[in-house]
């Protein structure tokens, strides 16, 4: 490649490329052909997400994205560039909260600082703004053990900020989480994700939690998982819990429903 | 006036902080105490032979006389403590060692692991003659045999404690592209250290024992010897003395260990 085309690509990647766009990924273990093909766009600063019944391959998706799995086929590529492994500037928010038991809050938001070599006066108080950031002020030297899911989840969505990421993986970060810390959770990450203005892809069960967050909900259909529907979520930003109610948002839950229940009972049935 | 039973059944009342006006340590002590009490008495009181038991304020002034003995100290009493923390330094090295390999390769792990399961069964102390044959009697038959002894127990408790490490933690690790050595000090060793220093006071344990037993049947020298040639020559003063000073020993770096294990267990804040 030239150098010219190799500048070009360079300024186009900090200008119109999407942060992510995947072509044609495709995914088998052994015998089972756990999704695919299928292509994903993301936007720099949309925030995406996918519905789907379970088993799908959503999580399978984003552990592509996240280069934790390479897929059998197809092309990843994240902020212009082919993707080679990890991302520094990709952040992941599990599903359990990937908190490190034997550390404190502080100690756990300034892990991925800390991996990357930052000086311990630096990362400590660049760990400590973000701990206020997520609301924890306070419980700095508590263990993870002592706190509930929901605060858990807060110091693994500070960890992630520590990245300073332009792309946000979320695995269902609040499924394991009770109906209203979820809804307090969500309106949380809206808040963060404004505030650094990054793409996020996001996983999840819940289709009010889908709609109330994001710009686009994209709906994967049974194993192999492919993209069978696309909404376009119309709703002013900012967000809270109440927009849930407005026209336009109960027409695209219950449209997103349709298309997964249809998918699931087909799913249900073939098992069987 | 009786008191009135609870109707609160046992064992979802609230364990009692004192019972008699004591807490729980000092009945450890008192029973303890009583138990002294009672050899010391039953000692004295000639029912049994001088040749087998003696009261326990013998046994104490002999130890006392004994630690101002400069032959006892040195070969005795400091050349078996520094063979047991030769042992105990060699399995806990060598133990977390392989365990770790096991964790990373699976390839190790199923090479190893059939001898790992053999050993517990293994009567370690049979290969003794072979020791003698192969090394002397000097002191590496016996730092070979107990480590040989403790290595095991250090291994599986390590094992366990590095295969416990969270699938999700491991991801969060390769996600953040860390290092093999920063994923071994930032994440494994942590995760694994309870499960770790279990393994260590049982290695220790095992430590004392072999390096014990084996002085007793194949050295000329060290604790154990020093209680089998007592035993031996009808002395039962400095037979029991000896004992004392091992039990001494097994408990004084067992609560050391119990202590590092407590502060160190992140399970148990």
């Amino acid at each position: 490649m030239s150098t010219q085309t190799q500048e070009r690509r360079e300024r186009m990647a900090t200008v119109t490329t999407p942060i992510v766009s995947a072509r044609g990924v495709e995914q088998h273990f052994g015998p089972v052909h756990a999704l695919g093909p299928v292509d994903l766009t993301i936007e720099r600063g949309e925030f995406v997400s996918i519905v789907g019944p379970s088993g799908c391959g959503k999580s399978t998706l984003l552990e592509i994205v996240g280069a934790l799995q390479d897929p059998v086929r197809g092309a990843v590529e994240v902020d212009g560039a082919p993707l080679d492994g990890p991302r520094r500037r990709t952040a992941i928010v599990f599903q359990e909260s990937a908190t490190l038991p034997w550390r404190t809050v502080l100690d756990n938001v300034a892990f991925a600082l800390e991996v990357r070599g930052v000086g311990k006066k630096e990362r400590r108080e660049r760990a400590r703004e973000l701990v206020e950031v997520v609301g924890l002020g306070g419980f700095e030297d508590h263990y993870p053990a002592q706190l509930s899911g929901g605060m858990r989840q807060r110091v693994a969505m500070a960890r992630a900020m520590s990245m300073e990421p332009d792309l946000i993986l979320a695995d269902e970060p609040f499924g394991a989480l009770d109906e209203q810390t979820r809804m307090l959770m969500a309106e949380e990450l809206l808040r963060v994700v404004a505030t650094i203005g990054c793409g996020v892809l996001f996983i999840t069960h819940s289709i009010q939690e889908a709609v109330l967050l994001s710009d686009r909900v994209l709906v994967m259909g049974r194993r192999p998982g492919t993209f069978v529907d696309e909404v376009a979520i119309d709703l002013p930003r900012p967000r809270a819990h109440a927009a849930l109610s407005e026209p336009a948002a109960t027409a695209s839950q219950e449209r997103i429903w349709a298309q997964i229940r249809s998918e699931a009972e087909v799913a249900m049935r073939s098992e069987r | 006036m009786r008191r009135r039973p609870s109707v609160v059944p046992s064992y979802v009342r609230p364990t009692p902080r004192r019972v008699a006006g004591l807490p729980a340590a000092a009945w450890t002590l008192v029973l303890v105490a009583a138990a002294v009490v009672a050899v010391e008495l039953y000692a004295r009181s000639g029912a049994v032979s001088r040749l087998d038991l003696i009261p326990v304020s013998e046994m104490a002034t002999r130890s006392l006389e004994l630690l101002g003995n400069r032959d006892f100290v040195v070969d005795a009493l400091l050349r078996s403590m520094v063979l047991i923390c030769a042992s105990f330094a060699a399995s806990a090295v060598v133990g977390v060692g392989v365990a770790y390999l096991m964790a990373r390769s699976r390839w190790v792990h199923r090479a190893v692991k059939p001898y790992v399961n053999v050993f517990y069964a293994l009567p370690i102390f049979a290969l003794y003659p072979v020791m003698v044959v192969m090394f002397g009697t000097g002191v590496v038959p016996i730092v070979l045999l107990a480590t040989l002894f403790s290595v095991v127990i250090v291994i599986s408790n390590a094992l366990v404690g590095f295969e416990s490490t969270p699938v999700i933690v491991t991801k969060l690790a390769r996600s953040l592209e860390m290092t093999r050595s920063q994923q071994l000090r930032k994440i494994l060793l942590p995760a694994a250290l309870p499960d770790i220093l279990a393994g260590l006071k049982l290695g220790l344990a095992y430590a004392i024992i072999a390096v014990l037993a084996t002085e007793f049947i194949l050295a000329t020298t060290g604790l154990g010897q020093v209680v089998n040639r007592a035993y031996n020559n009808f002395n039962t003063v400095d037979m029991y003395a000896g004992i004392l000073f091992v039990s001494a020993f097994a408990l004084l770096a067992n609560l050391a260990l119990g202590a590092a294990l407590r502060t160190f267990d992140w399970r148990r804040r």
